[in-house]
C-alpha cells in the first residue's frame, strides 16, 4: 500500500489532473478528453465485435464510407491483429490454407498486409508479375475478415482491385 | 490560478522544450529520407498505383510530395527558435503528417501515426507557451506521457490474444522477415525450434514492456524515462534501426522533460 501510494505521488497524471480540480484548463480538459475517447475505444476492441471489425476493415479497404476508414487511420494500430497476406499467379478459394505450388507466397505481417503489394517491395517487382491475385485475412479473437483482389498492370500503372471480401466469427 | 502573458513574451524554457520536441520530429521524420525520397519523387510517379478506395487528391503523387517536404520549415525552430515559427512548425507537422496518414501511398507507414499525435499535442503546447504559470509544465508532461501511452495501448490491445501470448505471431514474422542485426544473428546461430519456444517467453516480455507504456502517466517519470527509452531502444534491436522514424518522435517527449524538477525539489531550493 505504501508503494501505491509512492506511485500515486509521484504520478504525472495524479498531479495533473489534482491541479485541473483547482483550477479548471479548458484547452487541457479538451486534450485529455480526445485521448481518453480514443483510450476507451482502443479498450472496446478487446470486448466489442463491431469496434473489432471496424478496426479490421481498414486493412482490407472495404470501410464504408471512405471518412470511416479515415477516422480509423487517427487509431493506434501497430502491430495488432494477425495479418496473412497470400499472393498467387492463380486463383484460389479465398479460405485458402493449402500447400502453395509454384510463385505463390503467404506472408505472415504486422499490418497493412496489402502494402506487400506497392510498399514494402519494388513496384517494378509488381508490375513484371501481373496480373496475380492477393488474398489478405486479418484475424482477432473471434473475427476474421478476408479479401480477395486481383493486380493488374497496363504499361507501367498498377491496379490494385477488391473482387470479394467476407467477414465471420469464428466459432 | 493562470496568469495570461499578453505580450506573447515566451518562457525560454519552454521554447526549448518545444524546440527539443521538434527537433527529435525531425529527426524522425527524415530518417527515412533514403527510402521515401526515390519513392515519392520516383516511383509512384514511374509505377502510379490505383486503388479506387481513395478519393483522388489522396492519390496525387503531387500531393504527396508537397506534404513530405512541407515540414522542411519547421527546421526554422532549430536555427531561429521563436514563438512564430514554433507555431509554423506545429502547423506544417500536423497537416503533414495528416495526409501522409490518409495518403495511398504512405497510409501503411505508422510513422506517419506518431507524428501526428506527437504534432497535435506540439500545437496544444506551442498555442499555450506565454504561460508562466508552472501548472502549465506539468499539464503538459501528463499530456505528453498521454500520447504515448495511447499509441502504445493500441498496440497492447491488439496483442491480447493467444496467437501473440503464445509466441506465434512473433516467431512467424521473426522467422519471415528481414530484421536487425541481433535478430539476424540469432537466427544464423539458434535453430527455428529453439528460437520459436525462446519466443514464448520474448513475446510475454514485449507484451509487458508495451504494457508498462500504455499507462506511462500513471508511473513515476523517472521510472518511465528510463524504462521507455529502453524499451524503445529493445525494439529497434530486433527489428531495424528505420524503426527509429516511429519512436524518435515519442522519445523526444520523454527527453524533452528529463529535467523537470518534482514540486518538493522546488519547495526546497
Amino acid at each position: 500500500m505504501k508503494l501505491v501510494g509512492n506511485i500515486m505521488n509521484r504520478s504525472p497524471l495524479i498531479e495533473s489532473l489534482s491541479l485541473l480540480l483547482k483550477h479548471f484548463d479548458r484547452g487541457v480538459v479538451l486534450f485529455y478528453s480526445m485521448l481518453l475517447a480514443i483510450f476507451l475505444l482502443l479498450a472496446g476492441i478487446n470486448y466489442s465485435p463491431y469496434l473489432q471489425k471496424m478496426a479490421m476493415r481498414k486493412f482490407h479497404f472495404v470501410s464504408q464510407p471512405f471518412a470511416q476508414w479515415a477516422l480509423c487511420q487517427f487509431f493506434p494500430s501497430m502491430y495488432s491483429f494477425q495479418n496473412e497476406i497470400l499472393i498467387s499467379q492463380y486463383v484460389l478459394p479465398s479460405d485458402y490454407q493449402g500447400s502453395l505450388t509454384g510463385d505463390s507466397v503467404r506472408l505472415t505481417v504486422n499490418h497493412y498486409p496489402l502494402r506487400m503489394l506497392y510498399f514494402a517491395v519494388p513496384r517494378e517487382q509488381i508490375v513484371s508479375h501481373a496480373p496475380f491475385y492477393a488474398y489478405a485475412r486479418t484475424v482477432y479473437r473471434q473475427q476474421e475478415i478476408v479479401s480477395s483482389y486481383i493486380v493488374t498492370a497496363s504499361r507501367q500503372a498498377i491496379r490494385l482491385s477488391i473482387v470479394n471480401s467476407y467477414e465471420r466469427s469464428k466459432q | 490560478m493562470n496568469v495570461p502573458n499578453n505580450d506573447l513574451k515566451v518562457v525560454p524554457q519552454h521554447l526549448h522544450l518545444a524546440k527539443t520536441v521538434i527537433a527529435f520530429w525531425l529527426l524522425g521524420w527524415f530518417l527515412k529520407a533514403d527510402f521515401f525520397i526515390p519513392y515519392i519523387f520516383s516511383e509512384v510517379i514511374r509505377y502510379p498505383l490505383t486503388i479506387d478506395f481513395f478519393p483522388a487528391l489522396l492519390r496525387s503523387p503531387l500531393v504527396l510530395q508537397f506534404f513530405y517536404v512541407f515540414p522542411l520549415f519547421a527546421f526554422l525552430v532549430i536555427f531561429k527558435p521563436n514563438y512564430f515559427y514554433c507555431c509554423l512548425a506545429a502547423v506544417t507537422m500536423v497537416s503533414s503528417s495528416a495526409v501522409l496518414l490518409l495518403h495511398q501511398d504512405t497510409h501503411n507507414d505508422a510513422t506517419f501515426l506518431t507524428s501526428f499525435w506527437v504534432a497535435v499535442w506540439v500545437l496544444w503546447f506551442v498555442t499555450q507557451m506565454h504561460r508562466t504559470d508552472r501548472a502549465f509544465l506539468i499539464h503538459a508532461r501528463s499530456l505528453a506521457l498521454c500520447v504515448i501511452a495511447v499509441i502504445f495501448f493500441g498496440s497492447f490491445i491488439g496483442k491480447l490474444t493467444p496467437e501473440y501470448l503464445n509466441g506465434t505471431v512473433f516467431a512467424d514474422i521473426f522467422m519471415r522477415q528481414n530484421f536487425g542485426w541481433v535478430g539476424q544473428w540469432v537466427r544464423a546461430h539458434y535453430s527455428e525450434e529453439v528460437i520459436r519456444l525462446s519466443f514464448y517467453w520474448v513475446s510475454k516480455l514485449i507484451i509487458f514492456g508495451e504494457g508498462f507504456l500504455a499507462f506511462a502517466p500513471i508511473w513515476p517519470f523517472g521510472i518511465v524515462y528510463r524504462v521507455g527509452i529502453g524499451v524503445m531502444l529493445a525494439i529497434s534491436l530486433f527489428t531495424t534501426w528505420r524503426i527509429f522514424s516511429v519512436l524518435f518522435c515519442l522519445i523526444g517527449l520523454l527527453y524533452a522533460f528529463r529535467n523537470l524538477p518534482r514540486p518538493q525539489d522546488e519547495e526546497g531550493s
